[in-house]
């Protein structure tokens, strides 16, 4: 299981953090996955700074992000991401309440990968985030860093 | 007693003796012998006498006497008797001595006579020889030909002849000699100035009285020079008074106008060729004739009551008339009459008319279009002036009406003096356009000042008129007051200014309601539904990891919880597309309804339960709207159908559109549930509902969105149903 690549999930809820894990979890993903607050942590995580100074540098296999978050946003993570040539390569999943058009646009614009609206049933949910995990953490082959 | 007589008798026979003896001196040429024989006589004769007074007196007695008596008176007797005798004796023994010397005495004498004759003749006379020699040549002849008969006699006749003519007059001349005798021919002779001169020649021969030979030929001739240049003067004036009366004809007859002369009977003596297609009849019937018949009664009298003033007092007169010539046509004409009296003192009328009929035809027009442009122009409802170039003004009532000033104000006023100053400059300018040519004419608004010195707002239209040579005349300049218009203009202005203000605050009162709209919408769709799905997951999770430790009670008021949140999902969703429609801009293109109504169908297709509904689908037509929005009309208006006819057992839904007007009518109809006409007005209200959400799930959006997206698109929406018998839904869009 050595080649299954971390799973990079940022939200600032600790109660869609619980209930993503779970989701995962039902899958056996749950141990992949690295969890960031807001935006800031996010970066830190990436760029391997701050706390995260001592992890092994090494891009996670997807990046699911919310939006609407403290300190910086997930349009400005994704920015962020993909300005930079070490992880524009690393699949960027928005993860998020909103349904806003204008958002999906910003987010398509700065090259998101794909963009998923969080049902409000569970059940659903559970698929959704079941199916990504599944799709970008195992199936998704990227080029070697 | 008639021894008195015997006496008597006695003195009367010595008086006669000594009365033939007196005569016979002339026959014999003795005077002295026969005066004294005649003496004598006379001597005896007086004795005589004496013997008779005495017996008279009765001195003696007859008887004495009367042998003596009877004596004496028989010696006077013989006497006498001898003396007479001797006379016939004498003469005829004179006559043979005297008569040849008498008659070359007479001939003499005749040749004498004869030359003074025909030397004093008045008439030319030239006498010729048989050698043709001239021989005489008299004083009239010498005149005629300027020579002297000395030069001349003895000269051949020729030389009196001009060289052109003289064959010809020595062939007249000759065949005289021939014996054409008397025979009066024109002769030519020629003046040695020069000049030719004509004689009427006659000739006669003289012929030898015993040969009978020709001796001489005399001619005499008349000079008719005079005379035949008279005659040739004469003919050449006749031949010029005809020529001249062809060419006065020529001119009468060439010119334009109608003349013609008429005696003073008024009858037609001369008409030219204009005058006889004035009246469309020949010469021939028109002279003599006192009028031409077409002519009217009344207009017979004036022309003879014209003619008889002219022809009586010879003032000409010009008279315009009608004229009706054939079949009823009438022409208007202008005759001049004038009075002509001749030589013998007749009295002719002499005509000319000019038919002016085109001339007034095209002045009554002229005066017509002054009329009608005078009309126009003074009873106009617009002011109207004609300014002159100097800046006078000639207007209209309504143009005084409008500046307060009257007429007559207004014509010792120039444009400039009741315009207002700010406008002068701009009217100038136009003026010069104008003048230019730059424009043809000029609308515009300018200020006048009204006599009370108010300020009148005008609508200005201006063009030059100009002469034949294109010079200017003055401006014809029309004007409407529209002060009134302007004040409200100027309201409008103000309205329009204060409405844009308004509108620009209300605008950005608008988009910060939008935005606050957008900003509450984003929380709504993020916050909003994060609880929501907070609490669906932990319920879920709870549901699932701590199901035996849950009562059947438990159970439900989990489910329940469960239940609210979803449908609280939906209802965030839908208001959340409701806001979205309501924002979005619609996007026009030609749409065809019928791939919008299959995505629509395709979309309500697994709300259907395993019912077998009968769809009525009619082919829709083409419309422009936005394709996503008006997609979303049909699922929502299927959507409702399909809902309603649920319970149905056999469910029916038709769509369908009809024209109206510019507007297609769509429409959905179906036999469901229906509803209660009562309540139509809340149908497509927002969260409005006419069942519960047990009976028919809904969070009452769908219809409000509905009339949401076709009122954008500019149409309408309207709903018609019947409780439990079913609905029908229609919406109108454009052509």
């Amino acid at each position: 299981m050595d080649k299954l690549k971390t799973i990079l999930l940022v939200d600032d809820s600790s109660k869609d953090i619980e209930l993503t894990l779970e989701a995962l979890g039902e899958h056996n993903l749950a141990n992949l996955v690295s969890v960031a607050k807001d935006g800031v942590e996010a970066l830190e995580y990436l760029n391997c700074e701050g706390k995260y100074m001592q992890r092994k540098p090494e891009n996670p296999a997807v990046i699911l992000l919310d939006i609407k978050m403290p300190r910086m946003d997930g349009i400005e993570v994704l920015k962020a991401i993909k300005g930079n040539s070490k992880l524009k390569n690393i699949p960027v999943v928005m993860l998020t309440s909103s349904r806003e058009e204008q958002d999906l646009i910003k987010s398509y614009e700065l090259g998101v990968n794909a963009y998923v609206v969080k049902p409000v049933n569970f059940k659903d949910f559970i698929d959704a985030v079941k199916n990504l995990g599944i799709f970008w953490a195992l199936i998704n082959e990227l080029p070697s860093a | 007693m008639y021894v008195i007589y015997i006496v008597i008798l006695s003195i009367l026979f010595q008086l006669s003796a000594a009365f033939f003896a007196m005569r016979l001196i002339k026959h014999t040429g003795k005077q002295v012998s026969w005066m004294l024989i005649a003496m004598a006589m006379s001597l005896l004769a007086l004795k005589r006498i004496f013997t008779l007074i005495s017996l008279i007196d009765g001195d003696i007695i007859g008887s004495q006497f009367k042998t003596s008596g009877w004596i004496g008176l028989a010696s006077s007797a013989l006497m006498a008797i001898g003396v007479v005798g001797i006379g016939p004796f004498l003469r005829t023994k004179e006559r043979s001595k005297t008569e040849r010397k008498q008659a070359e005495e007479a001939l003499h004498e005749t040749k004498e006579y004869l030359d003074s004759l025909i030397n004093f003749a008045n008439a030319p006379i030239v006498v010729w020889d048989s050698d043709k020699s001239i021989t005489k040549f008299n004083h009239a002849f010498e005149k005629l030909t300027g020579r002297l008969a000395d030069e001349v006699i003895g000269q051949k006749l020729d030389i009196l002849f001009p060289e052109k003519t003289k064959t010809e007059s020595l062939y007249h001349t000759f065949q005289t000699i021939k014996g054409k005798q008397w025979e009066t021919v024109e002769i030519n002779i020629q003046n040695i100035d020069g000049t030719i001169k004509t004689v009427l020649w006659n000739s006669s021969n003289i012929y030898h009285p015993e040969s009978k030979k020709i001796i001489s030929t005399i001619a005499q001739g008349q000079d008719i020079t005079q005379r035949k240049q008279a005659e040739t003067e004469l003919i050449k004036a006749k031949e010029n008074a005809e020529k001249s009366e062809e060419y006065l004809n020529n001119i009468i007859n060439n010119m334009g106008d109608p003349v013609f002369v008429k005696d003073d009977q008024s009858r037609i003596l001369l008409t030219n060729d204009a005058f006889c297609s004035l009246f469309g009849l020949s010469r021939e019937q028109l002279i003599g004739k006192t009028l031409a018949e077409d002519v009217t009664q009344e207009e017979q009298e004036i022309f003879l009551r014209i003619d008889k003033q002219v022809l009586a007092n010879g003032k000409e007169n010009i008279n315009e008339e009608t004229l009706t010539i054939r079949e009823g046509q009438t022409r208007t004409i202008s005759t001049r009459k004038t009075r002509f009296i001749d030589n013998n003192g007749l009295k002719f009328l002499v005509g000319i008319i000019r038919d002016i009929t085109e001339r007034k035809k095209a002045e009554e027009a002229l005066n017509e279009s002054e009329r009608k442009f005078r009309d126009l122009f003074e009873n106009s409802t617009v002011g109207k002036s004609m300014t002159g170039l100097d800046g006078s003004l000639h207007v209209n009532k309504t143009f005084c009406h409008i500046l307060g000033y009257s007429e007559e104000e207004l014509k010792t006023m120039k444009w400039t003096d009741i315009s207002y100053s700010v406008d002068i400059k701009k009217t100038s300018n136009i003026i010069q356009s104008l003048l230019d040519k730059e424009i043809s004419q000029a609308r515009f608004e300018k200020r006048y000042i009204h006599k009370s010195g108010k300020i009148i707002w005008t609508d200005v239209s201006t063009y030059v008129q100009r002469d034949k040579d294109d010079q200017p005349q003055y401006f014809i300049t029309t004007i409407s007051d529209i002060t009134e218009r302007k004040s409200v203009e100027a309201e409008i202005n103000l309205l329009n200014k204060e409405l844009e203000k308004r509108v620009i605050e209300r605008t950005a009162q608008l988009e910060a309601s939008n935005k606050e709209l957008e900003a509450f919408s984003y929380s709504v769709s993020h916050d909003l539904r994060a609880p929501l799905r907070h609490v669906n997951g932990y319920v879920d999770l709870l549901t699932k990891r701590f199901t035996d430790s849950l009562t059947e009670k438990g159970k439900h008021y989990l489910d329940s919880i469960s239940d609210s949140v979803n449908q609280m999902g939906v209802l965030i969703d839908d208001l959340l597309q409701f806001s979205r429609t309501g924002r979005q801009e619609i996007k026009q293109s030609e749409l065809d309804m019928n791939i919008l109504l299959k995505e629509g169908l395709r979309m309500v297709e697994s709300d259907l339960t395993g019912k077998k509904t009968e769809w009525v689908i009619a082919t829709l037509p083409h419309v422009y709207g936005d394709q996503a929005l008006l997609t979303l009309v049909w699922i929502n208006l299927l959507g409702n159908a399909v809902k309603f006819t649920r319970k149905h057992e056999k469910p029916r839904i038709e769509i369908g559109f009809y024209e109206e007007n510019e507007e297609f009518v769509f429409f959905v109809r179906d036999n469901g549930v229906g509803f209660d006409m009562l309540y139509v007005h809340k149908l497509f209200g927002v969260f409005q509902r006419l069942h519960s959400a047990e009976e028919f799930e809904g969070t009452g959006i769908g219809l409000a969105n509905v009339k949401r997206i076709i009122s954008k698109h500019g149409g309408r929406t309207w709903a018609e149903g019947e409780l439990n018998k079913g609905a029908a839904f229609y919406f109108t869009l454009k052509k």
